[in-house]
């Protein structure tokens, strides 16, 4: 048996130290601890637990753009959840529901749990048939809304600031392939979705009913999804976004009548418009080497342990606000887009090649000795060298892994 | 109960490293230990708490070890994922960085696949160092059991671990 060969000894006590010997960041943080030991201090009923408080961060102004940005960031991967499933007999309800949407109205709670960043944002939804999605978002200090609009069949994305009266105009045809195909008319993804195999979860208690809980998950995505036991219609859909947070749409409504002016591309009268520039054609490993640069700069010339996009690019726009100061929205605006361009690049980048693994996190920027991340190039992005397992380290110069021993696929010891 | 302010300092770093060695990542590491306190905490009410730190490396483990099962349900959406979460490598060659941190992933995916008490007492002996007597008390079992329990696990894991690496290998090869 496998179990008694030496080799196999060897490797569990390897994988045991890597393990017992993980880097261990500092922490908890601060908040989260101070919760902890307020515990014996909270007034209770006897027998009743306190219930400890979601950690919760008031999100810092950003700029309008900075939503435009991050909705969209938030609709890419909310699409990428809804990529491809297949169903089982007792999901045949709820499949044929959803599969019959037309038109549908719901709330959305973003919650980015990633440290340096964390927030929440609330955010009312309409969809409408064919590819049409409005996204209202309450900003979580100001109480001010942002809402967006998105055309999937043109690209089209309208974004407005009613207290601001700035119109935000971008064009999802500049984006490569990849984007288009994730931020396309996810509601249709998620007909697809529910066409397979689905994992019963039991009952909960949603808002004081009871809930039916599914999940479907195939290749790429998990959704929870949790319905009325006797009708079948959703209650609740949750999805982890991994790494950076979580999704909760709730309060459907399906089938309602959504006049066609909600979905109105068409800049209101009164409104300043913005028409912004985002290159997002021909992403190349330069442009992860720009994006990782960005991030090491970032952060003190070392790279950061994690990879997260959506939180960095919220603490980018923050940091440049200061500069924007007194500058014509336009020209503030464009500022920020090309600030946050190599990072958006990276991420396309890191979605178009296959494996792709982060183990930068603590490296210095520069150190020819430390591998960043690694992945295998696919025919999306254009990628130098032989291949098929690519290496960046410190110094930002790429170079193929060796052919007999592709990095971090196997240890070093195995044959 | 002593009192709790002391116990939340003095064992914060330990609860605090087992659930970010076991989970990898901040946030469900922060999560994590919300929980393990506050079961601390309702359990410190109701009895006498013999030993701290075994019931905290024990509650920390527990909870930890729930997430990660309930990750591993989603493993299919992490394998094509960009991996957010990778693990800091810590060994100065590059190579070995990789394998490193691959290799922890690989048995926190193995640690989840295994019944819960096998993986409770390998995590308890093998990563907190905890006495067989001590994971017995913490367990509620006999010494002996702890001891099959771990034969078990290990036995378990080597497979897994095995199998890993044999999937990884023709996965790459041409």
């Amino acid at each position: 048996m496998n179990r008694d060969r030496p080799e196999n000894d060897e490797l569990l006590e390897r994988a045991t130290e890597a393990l017992r010997d993980t880097p261990v960041p500092p922490g908890p943080p601060e908040d989260v601890l101070g919760m902890v030991g307020c515990l014996d201090g909270l007034a209770h009923p006897a027998g009743a637990s306190p219930v400890l408080q979601t950690r919760r961060f008031p999100m810092k102004r950003i700029l309008s753009i900075a939503a435009a940005v991050v909705l969209f960031l938030g609709l890419a991967g909310v699409a990428y959840f809804f990529l491809g499933r297949n169903a089982t007999v007792a999901f045949a309800e709820v499949q044929r529901q959803i599969e019959q949407i037309e038109t549908m109205k719901w709330h959305m709670s973003m919650n980015v749990t990633y440290p340096t960043q964390p927030g929440k944002m609330e955010m009312e939804c309409f969809y409408k048939e064919p590819g049409l999605l409005r996204e209202e978002i309450v900003l979580a200090t100001t109480g001010g809304k942002v809402i967006s609009t998105v055309d999937f069949q043109t690209g089209k994305v309208l974004s407005l600031v009613p207290a601001q009266k700035t119109a935000v105009v971008v064009d999802l045809g500049q984006m490569p392939e990849v984007t288009r195909k994730r931020s396309k008319n996810f509601v249709a993804d998620m007909k697809k979705t529910v066409q397979g195999n689905a994992e019963e979860l039991g009952t909960r208690q949603i808002q004081g009913r009871p809930a039916k809980g599914f999940r479907a998950t195939k290749n790429a995505q998990t959704m929870d999804i949790w319905v009325d036991p006797h009708s079948g219609s959703p209650v609740e859909i949750d999805m982890n976004l991994s790494g950076i947070g979580s999704i909760t749409m709730s309060d459907f409504q399906t089938g309602v009548a959504l006049d066609d002016s909600l979905f109105s591309l068409t800049v209101p009268e009164g409104y300043k418009q913005m028409n912004l520039q985002m290159p997002m054609g021909n992403i190349t490993e330069s442009d992860l080497v720009a994006g990782l640069r960005r991030l090491a700069e970032m952060n003190n010339k070392q790279f950061p342990q994690t990879l997260v996009p959506v939180a960095d690019l919220i603490k980018q726009i923050k940091d440049q606000e200061p500069n924007c100061k007194g500058l014509p929205e336009q020209e503030a605006s464009q500022k920020v887009i090309e600030l946050v361009t190599p990072m958006i690049r990276m991420n396309l980048f890191t979605q178009s090649v296959k494996d792709f693994r982060y183990v930068g996190g603590g490296v210095e920027l520069g150190d020819a000795g430390r591998i960043i991340c690694r992945y295998k190039v696919t025919d999306k992005v254009k990628c130098g060298g032989a291949g098929p397992y690519r290496v960046v380290y410190g110094d930002l110069r790429i170079e193929d892994a060796p052919a007999e021993e592709p990095p971090a696929t196997a240890p070093a010891s195995e044959p | 109960m002593k009192d709790w302010q002391e116990i939340v300092s003095r064992y914060s770093g330990l609860v605090w490293r087992t659930a970010y060695r076991l989970l990898g990542r901040h946030d469900e590491a922060a999560d994590c230990f919300q929980e393990a306190f506050l079961a601390a905490w309702e359990i410190s009410r109701s009895q006498k708490v013999r030993h701290w730190p075994a019931l905290m490396a024990r509650l920390a483990t527990r909870r930890a070890l729930d997430r990660l099962r309930r990750r591993l349900r989603q493993a299919e959406q992490f394998r094509e994922m960009p991996d957010w979460s990778a693990v800091p490598a810590r060994d100065p060659s590059p190579t070995d960085q990789l394998a490193y941190a691959d290799l922890s992933d690989r048995l926190r995916g193995a640690l989840g696949q295994l019944p819960h008490q096998q993986a409770e007492v390998f995590c308890l002996r093998c990563l907190d160092d905890l006495s067989y007597r001590d994971i017995a008390r913490q367990l509620d079992l006999k010494v002996s059991a702890v001891s099959v329990l771990l034969y078990r696990a290990r036995g378990r894991l080597r497979e897994l671990l095995q199998h890993s690496a044999r999937d990884e290998r023709a996965e790459v090869e041409p």
